[in-house]
């Protein structure tokens, strides 16, 4: 089992698994007989997108997308040292983070894991973020999208603080923000004035990809 | 008919004079009260069961509902005991910020539970007690008591107890083993301070986190536990998992449940309430009724009359149905969007 066709269908077998080892093992092996670090790469972003799918259509469930992530992690790290300036071209920059005074870090992850798998670059703030930090890394990171998830109605609000924020530093216009989580719906998302709204894990990653086409449509009108 | 009566008539199946109504308002309390989180549950003498019993009173009597939770919900009660660590934001609601299990190893035996200090519960059953000689006899006490992979959840941290569940079975079996064994105790303890049933609140117990098998390995046996020291008290139980249990891909997840003896079932968002009517309506009492984010949440208080009124029309046939929000109710949210729900539900009939 030594061809690249063959190679990339375990890989992305692997992912779909859960299997660490094997997927790191097929990662190596396709390297080794001189595969394209891009091949692995849109191999596991094939997978992420067909996990993502099933995972919408409750196919699969959380604990099937966790361990996929961790496989997607295994391949990910043999891969990355040898992508060079040109193969590591993302698609845009993220940061996300789960807002302040909410530690659930369940679906924030799978969307972080999900939006890099489809090669957006993912600055992961973690959970319990200020406000201010959402504001602050997405200045520093020169970010393209703001992406914010809560699980409470307690929390949710944080949502449209970091939104005032950046309207109060003048900076709104330099970034999409993309919001999710269990008690946030679009019409919540049109209330605080967000770019985007995910639904899930999939959507999520369909939304970036939205805000980033409209961004870009952005710049061209407003070069 | 006083709210009790309406409570234990629904819960038996029956039709009631009017739908009894649940908001399973947690901290709610907290606001009508105008008290700080940690003042209640985590001031300098531990959980202040007095505040705690007067917040679920005051929001009663303004309120009008049918049945209440005895007591502020204490979210990280029994991490803390183990060893974890809680936030308590001065107006958010308690999170839990470290499990308590760190790695499987952590893990007690159950049985040496009994041997274990136990840390807030004494003031939380002191709230409930507290509730039961305020509020009198005439209004319902629910103890509200996690389910079992929720519980083993918070402990263990959520995202290590799935992914013990796919990669390392035992360590998820002794998590939620321990988990249950903890609910039980809850269960005796609340019911012995006054509450009158028992809510099995299990957020993570379904298919919205959990896999069916999963479901089936660890939260019904779980469950069927919990249902068995309820019993001991004579006490019923009502399940609420959260999931899309109406789909027909997991309607076997709610017979599975039925058949550990609960009585009602709540049913969360995304379900859809003519079919748990039909399918199990005759032999289950059916709770829930009014989606929070879509509905209760963002209002307007018109927009929740008309929702409820049409939840109520086809939900209250037959009785044994009680109305509540889709999932918990917390403080910041809006009180007038409960009242214009209860004000609705009352004025139809």
């Amino acid at each position: 089992m030594s061809d690249q066709p063959t190679l990339t269908a375990a890989l992305e077998a692997a992912v779909e698994a859960g299997d660490e080892a094997r997927a790191a093992s097929a990662a190596r092996r396709l390297l080794e007989i001189g595969a394209a670090p891009t091949v692995i790469t849109s191999a596991l972003s094939r997978a992420m997108e067909r996990l993502g799918e099933r995972f919408h259509r409750l196919d699969i469930f959380v604990p099937d997308l966790l361990i996929a992530a961790d496989a997607f992690a295994a391949a990910m790290a043999v891969v990355e040292p040898v992508l060079n300036r040109s193969q590591r071209e993302r698609k845009g920059t993220i940061v996300i983070g789960v807002v302040e005074g909410d530690i659930h870090t369940l679906g924030k992850n799978l969307v972080r894991v999900m939006l890099a798998a489809d090669g957006f670059e993912v600055h992961d703030l973690g959970r319990d973020v200020k406000v201010a930090e959402f504001a602050d890394a997405a200045l520093e990171r020169r970010a393209d999208i703001i992406a914010m998830s809560a699980l409470m109605t307690t929390t949710m609000d944080r949502m449209g603080d970091v939104i005032g924020l950046l309207v109060s530093r003048g900076v709104r216009d330099r970034f999409r923000v993309l919001v999710g989580g269990a008690p946030v719906t679009q019409a919540y998302a049109d209330e605080i004035g967000a770019d985007g709204y995910g639904e899930d894990a999939s959507e999520a990653v369909a939304a970036a990809n939205r805000l980033m086409a409209m961004r870009r449509g952005a710049k061209t009108e407003h070069p | 008919m006083t709210s009790r009566d309406r409570i234990d008539a629904a819960l038996r199946g029956e039709k009631p004079d009017q739908v009894p109504i649940f908001l399973r308002d947690l901290t709610l309390g907290l606001d009508v009260c105008d008290y700080t989180t940690p003042e209640v549950c985590a001031g300098p003498n531990g959980y202040d069961a007095d505040k705690s019993a007067r917040c679920v009173v005051e929001t009663q009597r303004l309120l009008g509902h049918d049945c209440v939770v005895g007591a502020i919900h204490d979210l990280g009660l029994d991490v803390e005991r183990f060893g974890g660590r809680v936030e308590f934001p001065e107006r958010g609601i308690p999170f839990v910020a470290r499990p308590a299990f760190a790695s499987a190893a952590d893990i007690p035996d159950p049985g040496d539970l009994a041997a274990t200090a136990p840390g807030r519960l004494p003031g939380l059953a002191r709230s409930y007690q507290l509730v039961r000689e305020r509020i009198g006899s005439q209004v319902a006490i629910a103890a509200n008591v996690e389910g079992p992979v929720t519980k083993a959840g918070l402990l263990r941290g959520l995202d290590a107890l799935l992914s013990d569940m796919m990669r390392d079975p035992p360590a998820a079996r002794a998590a939620v083993d321990f988990a249950v064994e903890l609910c039980c105790e809850h269960v005796r303890v609340l019911l012995d301070a006054g509450a009158d049933f028992v809510f099995v609140a299990a957020a993570a117990d379904g298919p919205a986190a959990i896999r069916p098998e999963h479901y089936l390995e660890y939260t019904i046996p779980g469950l069927a536990r919990i249902v068995s020291a309820a019993r001991e008290r004579e006490a019923p139980v009502v399940f609420h998992p959260h999931g899309p249990f109406t789909d027909s891909r997991f309607q076997h997840l709610v017979d599975a449940a039925v058949e550990t003896g609960i009585v009602g079932f709540q049913f969360g968002e995304g379900n859809d309430f003519a079919v748990a009517k039909r399918r199990w309506g005759t032999h289950l009492c059916i709770l829930g009724g009014v989606d929070i984010p879509s509905v209760l949440l963002p209002g307007p208080p018109e927009r929740i009359r008309e929702v409820t009124r049409a939840v109520l029309a086809g939900a209250r046939v037959g009785g044994g149905f009680v109305l509540m929000p889709s999932c918990s109710v917390h403080r910041g949210f809006p009180l007038a969007h409960l009242q214009a729900m209860i004000e609705a539900a009352r004025t139809s009939g």
